[in-house]
């Protein structure tokens, strides 16, 4: 079996080829990446200087299902918002309360956009005072898109994400950054970050990339994966107690198995077994003593808090983080629903802002959120069905925080973007979403078209600015 | 292990001169075809020890052989040091030496253009698996797989680092690397695993375990898997609300539950399945049944009543009693029930206002066609893509059809309450209701052109529009390769899906759909039954962490030791990645197109069940195994409040001697997977303990069996 045999190919082959790559992708990429490695001396990412200061973390919020986001961030200014209200019936907020004066949504402006008050789902106070804090920001409208797309484009079928409004398709996009090409194959760009910034993490026993919700596409590189840690850390291997088990255990998973599976099996199992204890080296003696809301959000924001105090035990300089939260496909009891996971969400966050402050981490971490799709803004009755644009936050100390990024779109009926249904056409990619944060993570230039093949199509990977701008520091060069 | 016969074996340098070179050198043309001949070998290995236990040999080989006079004392009675196995397999004489240059039934290898090349144009016996091998040095027993076949049938290409065309009698395969390469045409019986080890084998993929007394059925029936598997399509369904009746915890159901009130709890349709799972007789439809669920996703995130039991059960009955039933049947039954109805939001649907700012719920619409039937790209019968003209994959379905199919699904509401079911207030049984005002009676055009007439009934433009989705050519490969999957291999070769989807088409009978004919067609395929999977390191699945589990249950005949009866099986997910009822949303625990980072990945292949395969399950799942093997079940997890046992009686027995103990685990957990390594592994480390202490010897050796990838794999 000979996986070296890679064939090299031009980025353009690459994209040109991307039906065909749908079936072996992964060799694909491999060569692209391994070409770009070496173009760009494998090193533009790495770090020059250590210092015990460079400590940076990403940690990507799944709302998976798709949120409806028109719901989470939504036009206060009252021309805006009667057109939302009216495409969206009987799933709309009420922009005031029954006096009729008082704001119902919680008020939030921004500068940026045509129009200067928004407002954010009543439940969401926590985030509405991280905003005024400026320490959270929107970027309106962004989306899966292979190059800038117009509704002549959609009506014409070109440029069209492989599999568009499925959740599957959309959730691997969001996280391959290559929705040319089917399925999870290509893997994530924080897996392939985080093969470019291996160095810092020298010396670090388990992966740069932790996932506290098993494993998922955006971790995953060519060679990188998530370590996955529960709420108590890694899991202790019981037969590991006795010498003569352990020696059975280290010989049935390292034998050089012929059978792909077994041999797959054997290496992850002993990878498993060698990480967790790793982990826990560091993980047991961390301790984060702020408050997190008593749910599996509010656990599972604790113990990215607490891997991120051990990462100096960890000598992690570098680690990214993955928390999926679940059931956002809102096709019925949008309202209900959203009233409950919401505040969920916006607690959740406050307290995982307190405690990187209490370890004096803010400015160290920044935290975002990915979801599959925007939701159609006309209404089921009792929910809305998937979409395509959405708006998603950024938050923590990094964040030039209190503003709505991106272009929030006119969300009138048969608005200028609506594809049907208020299924907007994203007016912001996630390629320029996504390589901000890897700019800012340390990802150089020279590498962002490594980690987002589709960069060119949208920014100039080479531009000293940035390409939306929601962060205070313009990120690597 | 197959012997290696390195000196046999050909040096081909497709360096500067790109031509032939023989070793050892200045080797003479003829003795260099003579040779390339005799690297055909035979698996002395498997040969002898199927001797040695008088284990039937091939059907057709000893017909071949008997009919030979003066039947062979030795295995060359030809002297020309090729067996009478191998000239069989060759189309040759035993009492005629071989010659390459004689007839046109021996095999050759040649170099060409820096190509290997084999010719062997004889189109090979039914029981024959063949098997081309490479390896790029002298060190012995490192061949890799290029292609195999199995009798007659075309070649298969194994791997992925050469090019294979076949012309004719000749395979050409291309390297790009200039190296040298040693080239082997090994030939096996396809029934060499003829044995306990075959049963064991098709035990693990047909039901959710074998029994000591299952593996002496089958082999008592001389291993008649076709005989089986009718046996068992023809037992009663065994249906989980009829099997709740006979747990004295629920003797008063669905009147009064052991636990959580009057209402039961969550945790008890789980405890109903694991009773099926591991002590109902039809082990097929359970496990098919099983395979359908997670297909056709309900779970209990997105649900109502998680505590309910007999909805619950009422709904789970549709897999069971379908599974060896028909698909169309299922589809129906799922989308007229209103646990569906309510968990992809179709229930109270209703057509789009005048004023179009209300329009129908596509959740079921955009579901039932992804998932459930026809997937998101057309397909060929073996499961393929198909391509336009410019290369691209064809989506099977745009948006315009989902808002038309979702007009379809309009109209359904509640049935009426019923006060004998434990939900009162809302029946979640019986095929919801239909309210035509609220359905929309315009009319719609389906994904394959079809036009449902306006002023259709609800009932009428769903069965309809479930018919086209059921006919439409996609439904058979889609559906039949997620069985495959789920029952067999993670990835199964389009020749087998193909196979597989035309028994989906039509049963013999002119029926489709018929599952049973479906599995049987999995279950019976050569590709399943064939011991050719020894030597495709491409084969094989990880089982699912349940399927592992309830291995030990059956192999160990789990009992409960509650007055109530109940298996307390409960609130694995965190540990399994996945459990009964658990699904996190409609897309099932894992994709069925997932690849996991390593050689699986780095050779285009998918793993489904490896993507919940992580540091957490990964450990967690074996300190379930260790827990059920030491403390039996416990509840809490961990804890020691008993609650159901194991019996080893008869691997105790055993275990004073750990060669004795670790063969056995290995025919009945692993059918025969462990290799040497792994088998010395476990019986130092059994050796370890006293030889007397046959409980803790017993115990170490299930423990260490729980861990090995020869039991974690299905081959």
């Amino acid at each position: 079996m000979s996986s070296s045999k890679k064939r090299q190919i031009s980025r353009r082959q690459f994209l040109g080829e991307a039906p065909c790559a749908a079936l072996g992708s992964t060799a694909l990429f491999s060569s692209l990446l391994s070409l770009k490695m070496t173009n760009a001396a494998a090193a533009a990412s790495a770090p020059t200087i250590s210092t015990d200061d460079d400590y940076k973390a990403l940690v990507c919020v799944f709302l998976a299902g798709g949120n409806d986001s028109y719901n989470m961030l939504l036009p206060r200014n009252q021309e805006a918002y009667n057109s939302y209200a009216a495409n969206r019936a009987n799933l709309k907020l009420d922009l005031y309360q029954e006096d009729g004066e008082t704001y119902n949504i919680l008020p939030i402006t921004s500068t940026g956009q045509e129009y200067s008050e928004f407002g954010l789902h009543p439940r969401l106070g926590e985030m509405q005072t991280l905003y005024n804090d400026e320490e959270l920001a929107f970027i309106a409208n962004v989306g899966t898109l292979i190059q800038p797309t117009t509704m002549s484009d959609y009506r014409a079928r070109r440029y069209r994400p492989k599999g568009l409004f499925s959740h599957s398709d959309q959730q691997d996009h969001w996280q391959t950054c290559l929705p040319q090409v089917r399925g999870a194959s290509p893997g994530g760009w924080g897996g392939r970050a985080s093969e470019l910034l291996a160095s810092f993490n020298e010396g670090s026993k388990i992966s740069m990339n932790i996932s506290v919700s098993g494993l998922n596409t955006f971790q995953t590189g060519e060679e990188a994966f998530a370590f996955v840690a529960g709420n108590d850390g890694g899991a202790d291997m019981i037969a590991y107690q006795d010498p003569f088990e352990k020696a059975a255990v280290n010989s049935l998973l390292t034998e050089n198995y012929k059978n792909l599976f077994q041999k797959n099996f054997g290496r992850n199992s002993a990878r498993f077994i060698e990480s967790s204890i790793a982990f826990n080296e560091g993980f047991d003696n961390a301790t984060v003593t702020t408050r997190f809301p008593n749910t599996n959000t509010g656990d599972k924001f604790k113990t990215i808090a607490r891997t991120i105090a051990a990462h100096d035990a960890l000598k992690m300089r570098r680690q990214t983080f993955f928390v999926r939260i679940g059931g956002w496909d809102h096709h019925a009891d949008l309202l209900s629903k959203q009233n409950t996971m919401l505040p969920d969400l916006s607690q959740s966050l406050l307290a995982f802002s307190n405690a990187l402050r209490d370890l004096g981490l803010s400015d160290n971490v920044l935290t975002f959120s990915v979801s599959d799709f925007g939701r159609t803004l006309s209404s089921n009755d009792a929910g809305s069905d998937h979409g395509w644009g959405g708006n998603a936050f950024v938050m923590g100390g990094p964040v030039s925080g209190g503003k709505i990024y991106g272009t929030y779109p006119d969300l009138r009926t048969n608005g200028p973007l609506d594809t049907g249904r208020g299924r907007q056409i994203p007016t912001t990619s996630v390629d320029e979403y996504c390589s901000e944060i890897a700019r800012w993570f340390g990802v150089a230039n020279g590498d962002l078209e490594t980690v987002f093949p589709n960069i060119q199509n949208f920014y100039d990977p080479y531009s000293l600015t940035p390409p939306i701008g929601f962060l205070k520091s313009e990120g690597s060069v | 292990m197959p012997t290696a016969f390195s000196d046999l074996a050909f040096t081909i340098t497709q360096k500067a001169e790109r031509r032939l070179i023989i070793t050892p050198q200045n080797m003479p043309k003829t003795e260099l075809l003579r040779r390339a001949m005799l690297c055909v070998t035979l698996s002395l290995a498997t040969f002898a020890s199927a001797a040695h236990h008088e284990l039937p040999l091939p059907t057709n080989f000893p017909d071949w052989l008997a009919d030979i006079p003066g039947a062979p004392e030795s295995d060359d009675p030809d002297q020309d040091g090729a067996t009478s196995f191998y000239e069989y397999a060759l189309g040759a004489e035993p009492a005629d030496a071989l010659d390459a240059s004689k007839s046109g039934h021996s095999p050759y290898l040649t170099s060409e253009d820096g190509s290997a090349l084999l010719r062997f144009d004889f189109d090979g016996r039914q029981d024959v698996v063949y098997i081309f091998e490479t390896r790029t040095d002298l060190a012995p027993d490192d061949w890799s797989v290029l292609a195999w076949k199995l009798g007659p049938t075309p070649w298969q290409v194994v791997t992925d680092g050469a090019t294979l065309t076949q012309d004719g009698a000749y395979l050409s395969f291309n390297y790009p690397d200039a190296r040298e390469q040693l080239y082997r045409l090994r030939v096996e019986t396809h029934d060499s695993l003829l044995n306990e080890a075959q049963a064991v084998r098709f035990l693990r993929q047909a039901t959710f375990g074998p029994r000591r007394e299952d593996i002496e059925e089958l082999l008592h029936h001389g291993l008649d898997f076709e005989e089986w598997v009718e046996d068992q399509i023809a037992l009663p369904a065994t249906t989980h609300t009829e099997l709740a009746k006979t747990i004295p915890a629920f003797a008063n159901y669905p009147a009064s539950y052991p636990f959580g009130g009057a209402n039961g709890n969550a945790h008890s349709k789980g405890m109903v399945w694991f009773e099926a799972a591991i002590n109902a007789p039809d082990q097929l439809r359970q496990r098919m049944a099983w395979a359908l669920f997670q297909i056709i996703v309900v779970g209990e995130s997105g649900s109502a009543n998680t505590a309910y039991l007999d909805e619950w059960l009422h709904y789970y009955d549709f897999y069971v009693t379908h599974a060896t039933g028909n698909y169309r049947d299922l589809l129906q039954d799922v989308t007229e029930s209103p646990k569906m109805g309510r968990y992809l939001t179709y229930v109270n649907n209703q057509k789009a206002n005048n004023s179009g700012t209300r329009q129908p719920d596509e959740n079921y619409a955009r579901e039932v066609m992804q998932l459930f039937t026809i997937g998101l790209w057309e397909l060929n019968r073996d499961g393929t893509l198909k391509l336009d003209e410019n290369e691209q994959p064809i989506p099977t379905y745009d948006n315009t059809d989902i808002t038309e199919l979702a007009k379809v699904f309009t109209g359904f509401q509640y049935a009426a309450d019923n006060p004998n079911y434990q939900d009162t207030d809302q029946n979640w049984i019986d095929p919801m209701r239909r309210n035509e005002n609220r359905h929309d009676r315009g009319e719609k055009t389906l994904v394959d052109g079809t036009v449902l007439p306006a002023n259709q009934n609800t009932i009428t433009d769903v069965t309809q529009a479930l018919d086209v989705l059921f006919n439409h050519p996609n439904t058979a490969p889609f559906i039949s390769k997620r069985l495959i999957q789920r029952i067999t291999c993670s990835n199964p070769s389009p020749q087998y899906v193909d196979r597989v989807a035309a028994a989906f088409e039509d049963d013999g009978n002119g029926e489709r759909g018929n599952l049973a004919a479906v599995a049987k067609a999995i279950l019976l395929d050569p590709e399943a039954r064939s011991g050719r999977f020894i030597v495709d390191p491409t084969r094989g699945k990880l089982r699912e962490p349940l399927n592992r589990f309830l291995q030990y249950c059956r192999s160990f005949e789990l009992s409960t030791t509650r007055s109530d009866k109940l298996l307390y099986i409960r609130s694995l997910e965190t540990y399994f990645g996945q459990f009964p009822y658990r699904s996190p949303t409609v897309f099932n625990f894992y994709l069925p197109d997932f690849s996991p980072s390593g050689e699986v990945r780095d050779e285009n292949l998918v793993a489904p069940e490896f993507q919940i395969l992580d540091d957490s399950t990964g450990i967690r799942t074996f300190q379930i195994m260790e827990s059920l093997v030491k403390n039996g079940l416990a509840w809490p997890i961990g804890g020691n409040g008993h609650q159901g046992s194991l019996d080893f009686s008869h691997q105790e027995t055993l275990a004073s001697d750990a060669t004795a103990l670790v063969d056995h685990l290995n025919l009945l957990l692993a059918n025969n997977a462990l290799n040497e390594t792994e088998k010395t592994a476990i019986i130092t480390a059994v050796e370890a303990l006293p030889e007397g202490d046959t409980e803790a010897r017993t115990e170490r050796a299930l423990t260490l069996f729980s861990i090995a990838p020869g039991f974690n794999i299905l081959k």
